[in-house]
């Protein structure tokens, strides 16, 4: 089974919502499709979910044409929805016939997975009656029934508490573990750090980076150095030439350009009696390459 | 093109609709006031009547007429016969220096006593005036009156009898005689009253049925839209299986609750027959009905005259063009609706999308009935036949055409192969659009935009 989205591209009218995207998920994993408020993931997604037509390019499931209506995908929209007036159970009851799954096999699931997600009690209550939270679980829920191959997650864990928060982490890692192929949206670096394999960042509907998350991750190097003292060592990193990135109470981040500014940095702080509490020389963070990326692209 | 899902969502639409506190409400008001309408049609005639006298009293007996004990009769000229003895009722000739001093009397006393005064006479037309006590404890109207017929009836037999009328030929030289000026071949007074009443009412009935679930159609694909379910659905079925599943639940409602209100009618007719007008027609009092108004209704076959007025309404075909017509008028608004309720964005902005299609049709339901209401030399003819085959009239006027036999069968065959061939290009241009604008964001979308849209998709 592979997902391979081809050159795909969106125009509304003169804006050009997605422009040649392209990338493939050859084995089960969670890619991350990342970018800025209006960069074009919700496009991108809803046409590989063929909602959307595409202006060019193709989407092809196990190297077929992809017809969502006609295989078992599990869809997590961003802009969560259920009908509000209707209740619950009735509501997870049709969206599982929708995906052809019987009356019988859908109860097992429903019972299975609102007993998972802890909503268990408000399966007769309308949904209007839920909170954001149970909404977000009952969806969830709907997007699972049927254990579908195909997972397209926009946002999952916007607007959960921790605890919920840990709740559809784990459900995540259920899914992984049975070997589905995951599309996770998140402006979350952290949750697409923890689940991710590969990635797309996108910025105005153009691709800026894609690849293997520790591929880019080793390719950038350990670019970040992170000390932390009892004593004042910020005049021995000029003389180093260290770049101050940012000053937090766990301690000072700057930017290294090569192997022996550390070092060199180190020997120094030694011998002037600077014991660092924190000295930790690591790759920069998800967060920092977005960041990075999409201002280089802006500039651009 | 496959629609797969469309079952579900005929079946998902279907029953919570039924569910919906809206849907019960609505039933149960409208079952309400049909089962009063019932009720009113039957009782309220006998109610009435028995409150003033009585065309009918109870279980449909006359008031009795010797109520009267004396009746004073004043001549102003001398008759040349006699009139006949009532039972229990004497009768006492009086002068016209009598008269004022008995006329105060009756009018003012306290026993159940009346005055007649027969004016005419000797080659004139008579009159015949009847004066009752002013307290209508004493002598009722109803009553006063009952006894004024038979007397006036018994003067009118004296009458024929002493010109020579023998006591055999006397009934039919009594016997009603109905008049009714008309043209040849034309319609007859009932025939023109229903002519000009049917065709609104039955517009009206199928406007507002055709629009009100229209609009619910347009409201719950609003709704799917501003809720974002819409998005969760689009996953499992194309959206074309939607507006088919929704299209289709709603049809099945209106079908579902057009046959409940028929059922509580019909059964609150039966129900309510025999406390009223039904039962006066049993018991032979209809024709007393139709005496007291001074008509010849008892010689008149109103049901021939409505079935002649109304043909359609006792032929199983013309009933099944019919229902076609009514079926295909909604899928055709439908469908509209569906359009505009996939182009808005906003709940709130549904009302002021969905006004050109109300306006469009609202203009077709005034086709469908002004020019047959204003017909009166054939000048609208040609308007009425091309109401019959405009796709937004002719839902409201070819129903009211058959009925009543205006519309020859090849016509009404083309005007619904018309419909049909219409319902089609609105099913096409749905199929296009609707893929489309369903997600659309933003602005309500207007008619000419999707139009372009669906020949940018080809």
């Amino acid at each position: 089974m592979s997902l391979e989205v081809k050159h795909i591209s969106k125009k509304f009218g003169e804006h050009t919502a997605v422009e040649d995207l392209s990338f493939e998920i050859a084995k089960p994993s969670v890619f991350a499709l990342l970018g800025t408020n209006g960069a074009g993931k919700t496009t991108s997604i809803r046409m590989i979910l063929g909602m959307l037509s595409k202006d060019t390019g193709e989407v092809l499931w196990n190297g077929a044409p992809m017809k969502p209506a006609q295989e078992n995908v599990g869809y997590l929209a961003e802009d969560r929805g259920l009908y509000p007036k209707y209740n619950v159970l009735d509501q997870m009851y049709f969206f599982a016939s929708l995906k052809g799954i019987k009356k019988p096999e859908a109860k097992a699931q429903i019972d299975y997975w609102f007993g998972r997600l802890e909503i268990d009690e408000y399966r007769m209550k309308n949904a209007e009656q839920l909170s954001k939270g149970n909404q977000q679980k009952v969806q969830l829920a709907a997007a699972l029934i049927g254990d579908p191959k195909l997972l397209v997650l926009d946002e999952p864990l916007s607007g959960l508490d921790p605890v919920n928060a840990d709740l559809f982490k784990s459900v995540i890692r259920e899914e992984m573990a049975k070997e589905k192929f995951i599309i996770m949206s998140s402006h979350q670096m952290n949750i697409i750090e923890e689940f991710c394999d590969d990635l797309v960042i996108m910025n105005r509907g153009k691709t800026v980076l894609s690849g293997s998350l520790n591929a880019i991750k080793r390719q950038r190097g350990r670019e970040n150095l992170l000390v932390k003292a009892e004593a004042d060592f910020m005049d021995l990193a000029a003389e180093c030439k260290l770049q101050l990135k940012e000053n937090t109470p766990n301690g000072v981040c700057f930017h290294v350009d090569n192997d022996e500014q550390p070092k060199i940095f180190l020997q120094k702080m030694l011998a002037n009696g600077i014991s660092p509490i924190k000295f930790e020389l690591r790759e920069p963070t998800l967060n920092e390459i977005f960041i990075e990326k999409v201002d280089e692209s802006n500039e651009n | 093109m496959r629609i797969k899902g469309w079952k579900q969502i005929l079946s998902f639409t279907y029953l919570q609709t039924l569910k919906s506190k809206a849907f019960k409400a609505g039933t149960i008001i409208i079952c309400v006031l049909i089962v009063l309408v019932c009720a009113a049609i039957n009782i309220l005639p006998a109610v009435f009547s028995d409150s003033d006298g009585g065309i009918f009293g109870d279980d449909g007996e006359q008031p009795e007429a010797q109520n009267v004990n004396t009746l004073y009769v004043y001549t102003e000229n001398e008759l040349d016969f006699q009139l006949s003895p009532i039972q229990n009722t004497a009768f006492e000739n009086i002068t016209k220096e009598q008269l004022e001093t008995k006329l105060n009397e009756i009018t003012s006393g306290d026993k159940a006593e009346m005055l007649l005064t027969v004016t005419g006479g000797r080659d004139k037309s008579y009159s015949l005036s009847f004066y009752r006590p002013e307290n209508e404890e004493i002598l009722s109207p109803g009553a006063a009156e009952e006894f004024s017929y038979e007397v006036t009836d018994n003067f009118t037999k004296a009458l024929y009898l002493s010109i020579g009328v023998s006591e055999e030929d006397l009934p039919l030289a009594m016997a009603d005689v109905s008049s009714n000026v008309m043209v040849y071949g034309g319609e007859s007074e009932i025939q023109r009253i229903v002519g000009q009443l049917l065709p609104m009412a039955v517009s009206i009935i199928f406007y507002m049925f055709i629009m009100l679930y229209s609009q619910s159609i347009a409201q719950s694909i609003a709704t799917e839209k501003s809720s974002r379910v819409i998005e969760l659905l689009i996953t499992s079925c194309r959206p074309l299986a939607i507006i088919v599943g929704k299209i289709a639940g709603t049809l099945l409602i209106c079908i579902t609750q057009t046959a409940i209100f028929g059922v509580v009618g019909a059964a609150a007719f039966m129900l309510t027959a025999p406390f009223g007008v039904m039962n006066a027609v049993n018991s032979g009092a209809v024709g007393e009905i139709a005496e007291a108004a001074g008509e010849a209704a008892a010689n008149t076959d109103i049901m021939g005259e409505i079935s002649t007025a109304v043909p359609g309404l006792f032929d199983p075909l013309s009933i099944f063009a019919i229902i076609i017509t009514v079926i295909l008028g909604f899928l055709f608004f439908a469908l509209l609706a569906g359009l505009v309720g996939a182009g808005v964005s906003r709940l709130e902005d549904l009302a002021n999308a969905l006004q050109p299609l109300v306006l469009v049709a609202v203009a077709g339901f005034m086709l469908s009935y002004i020019p047959p209401a204003m017909n009166f030399d054939g000048g609208m003819d040609g308007i009425i036949t091309f109401s019959y085959f405009f796709p937004i009239s002719s839902p409201f006027a070819l129903p009211s055409a058959i009925l009543m036999g205006k519309i020859d069968g090849l016509q009404t065959l083309l005007a619904i192969v018309f419909l049909a061939l219409m319902v089609f290009l609105a099913a096409l241009l749905t199929a296009k659009v609707y893929e489309i604008i369903i997600l659309h964001t933003g602005n309500t979308l207007k008619l000419t935009h999707m139009i372009k849209l669906a020949r940018k998709h080809g």
